[in-house]
């Protein structure tokens, strides 16, 4: 057998970073080199306990080392979040189709985030801002619960910074303390995503986040006036094998491992119960 | 597609120069009331050897995706599916050939890459299927386009004559077989008509009987038509309220069904990558971390189920993921029948309007 598609290749962990009290990032240093496409997910095994499935939120450019924004949720989460510099995780992958980058092009740029959903969106970001005279505009919108739930922390102050290139917006569901950093807002996502000041029919979304944020953002969207084929959504499912075989991570007829995770709405409109 | 005629006395010679080469065969066999695959042994078996039986109470699944096996491990070593020299597996029915048909679309011709461990069980294995001789109460592969006889997708094909069979070459493997049945020095001949007319009308009187008997089950939608106006159906919650209990019976029967599940556990030093049978109406199959479940309840898990084969596979494969074997119904403690289910749902779609 020339590759056996299950076997991670292991990888070091290097490097952690506190992002929230239940999210952190951890730079790996894959054994074998690996390049991905922005939005191709992998698979990350904690040995012996288990793998799921993470986007990377480095950007592709970097070859020697990738970034996973994990928040603990699970078995493996939790494991995960308990390692320390120096332990050997593994990495199977990558999967599934990233983001079309070429369909981006000359557009403006909407990114929306929710939570940890800002992970792989970060790794789009940074690699749309690589080359960022290709695109007309690009724009972020990024909502966290409480600004202690923000990641990021340090980044998406920078990203302000770039404003020439970059226009940021950020949110908080509630901010009881008064702690949100300056320029931040407070109410939902979707509040971001009014007067966007886009040009719509030649603009696309890109949206990331938990179920219900990703409903309600589609919905805004589509109030806005986004085509349903220009709003691009990361579908997370239970993704397993990667191989669009095993069917834990099935969508109506799509395979998210395979067909995915980046999915139009167009291709999603017409399926029942698509955001339980 | 090349027919020939060979004797029973000079297949079993065949057979016998390929048990001296170390060829691993299984052919079904009467076990106490079943017919199941066995290894053969022993050319004392021959004679037992059913090929105008029925379809065998397990399917030719397990020989390609086994219920339980390491697939990889941390570290890395070497593991590797059992190379075989060359394994025969006789008297595959036409339903079990589609069912491979099925597999071999979506761990091998049509997925991103070809599932390495099917793929070299698949390529050393050469099936000799063989027509049904008779048919059970729970057989329906002519509700869904098939045949009780193999018409595609074997090395070669036995229809049982009086004291021989004609063989129907299928493949390049098929050709290969043949050459090897010279090298053994059995004898091959051309079809007569008369054999050819014999093959003809049991396979007609068979065919007709089937067709007869599943009669009442005749619905003017296909499968695949009828699912998709069957999402909000009451008759999944019928079925999960009423009559599944849970207990995988048919998942694991079902020749198609293909899902897995990937675990890792520890064994010594190493971190054991674990591949087991897994079944979609499981709670916890489709759940992701946190605990969102995209299919919480057992009727929205059976629809999926019934979705995946009749719909979904259809959409992806231009194929039924359902060979109409019928073993699911022969299991099932509730006895859930595809035939019934669907002429259910036909009802209730007539009755709507």
């Amino acid at each position: 057998m020339k590759e056996n598609p299950y076997q991670p290749v292991e990888a070091k962990l290097l490097e952690v970073t506190d992002e929230t009290p239940n999210i952190k990032t951890f730079v790996v240093k894959p054994l074998e080199e690996i390049s991905f496409q922005t939005g191709q997910f992998m698979e990350l095994t904690c040995p012996g306990v288990g793998e799921a499935p993470f986007t990377p939120s480095s950007s592709p450019s970097v070859k020697d080392k990738m970034e996973f924004t994990i928040m603990k949720v699970g078995g493996v989460t939790q494991t995960l979040h308990e390692l320390k510099p120096g332990a050997i995780v593994g990495l199977r992958g990558p999967f599934g189709k990233g983001y079309p980058l070429q369909d981006f092009e000359g557009k403006e740029v909407l990114i929306v985030g929710g939570g940890v959903g800002l992970a792989p969106l970060r790794s789009l970001l940074l690699t749309l801002l690589e080359e960022k005279e290709k695109y007309k505009k690009i724009m972020l919108c990024y909502g966290a619960r409480s600004p202690q739930d923000i990641v990021y922390k340090g980044c998406v102050s920078g990203w302000c910074e770039v404003k020439s290139s970059l226009d940021v917006r950020l949110t908080v569901d509630t901010d009881e303390k008064n702690e949100r950093p300056k320029g931040c807002g407070v109410g939902l996502v979707t509040t971001t995503c009014d007067s966007l000041g886009l040009d719509l029919k030649n603009s696309v979304a890109i949206v990331c986040g938990p179920p219900i944020m990703m409903k309600f953002t589609t919905l805004k969207l589509l109030d806005c006036g986004y085509a349903p084929q220009n709003i691009y959504l990361s579908m997370e499912k239970n993704m397993s094998c990667g191989l669009g075989i095993c069917g834990h991570c099935m969508l109506d007829k799509y395979f998210v491992c395979k067909d995915g995770p980046v999915f139009t709405y167009e291709q999603l409109k017409d399926i029942p119960d698509i955001w339980t | 597609m090349e027919s020939l005629y060979i004797s029973c006395v000079n297949f079993n010679g065949f057979l016998k120069s390929t048990l001296e080469k170390k060829w691993e065969i299984y052919a079904p066999l009467k076990v106490m009331d079943s017919i199941r695959f066995e290894k053969i042994i022993d050319p004392a078996a021959f004679g037992g050897i059913i090929f105008d039986g029925v379809r065998t109470d397990q399917s030719v699944k397990s020989f390609f995706f086994h219920t339980k096996e390491i697939v990889a491990t941390i570290p890395k070593s070497s593991i590797s599916p059992v190379k075989f020299e060359k394994r025969i597996i006789m008297g595959v029915k036409g339903c079990d050939l589609h069912a491979l048909k099925v597999f071999d679309k979506a761990y091998y011709e049509e997925g991103i890459i070809p599932e390495p461990f099917y793929k070299e069980r698949r390529e050393s294995t050469y099936v000799i299927s063989s027509d049904c001789g008779y048919s059970l109460d729970s057989c329906f592969c002519t509700l869904l386009d098939s045949k009780p006889y193999p018409t595609e997708g074997f090395d070669l094909n036995f229809s049982t004559l009086k004291d021989g069979f004609i063989v129907e070459v299928g493949s390049n493997k098929g050709e290969e077989l043949i050459k090897e049945m010279g090298e053994s020095g059995a004898v091959l001949s051309d079809v007569t008509p008369v054999q050819m007319e014999e093959q003809k009308s049991n396979r007609d009187t068979l065919t007709k009987k089937l067709e007869e008997a599943n009669r009442e089950f005749q619905i003017p939608k296909k499968f695949d038509e009828l699912c998709k106006i069957a999402f909000g159906s009451k008759i999944w919650k019928e079925l999960a309220d009423n009559k599944c209990v849970q207990c995988n019976g048919c998942l694991h029967i079902c020749p198609t069904c293909y899902c897995f599940l990937l675990y890792d556990a520890k064994k010594d030093n190493l971190s054991e990558r674990v591949r087991i049978w897994d079944a979609c109406i499981n709670a916890g199959y489709a759940r992701v971390a946190g605990g969102a479940n995209p299919r919480p309840t057992l009727q929205s898990r059976l629809r999926h189920r019934f979705f995946h084969k009749f719909l979904y596979f259809v959409q992806n494969f231009n194929m039924y993921a359902c060979s109409g074997c019928g073993r699911c119904f022969k299991v099932c403690p509730g006895k859930i029948e595809i035939r019934e289910t669907f002429r259910d749902i036909n009802k209730e779609v007539k009755v709507k309007r």
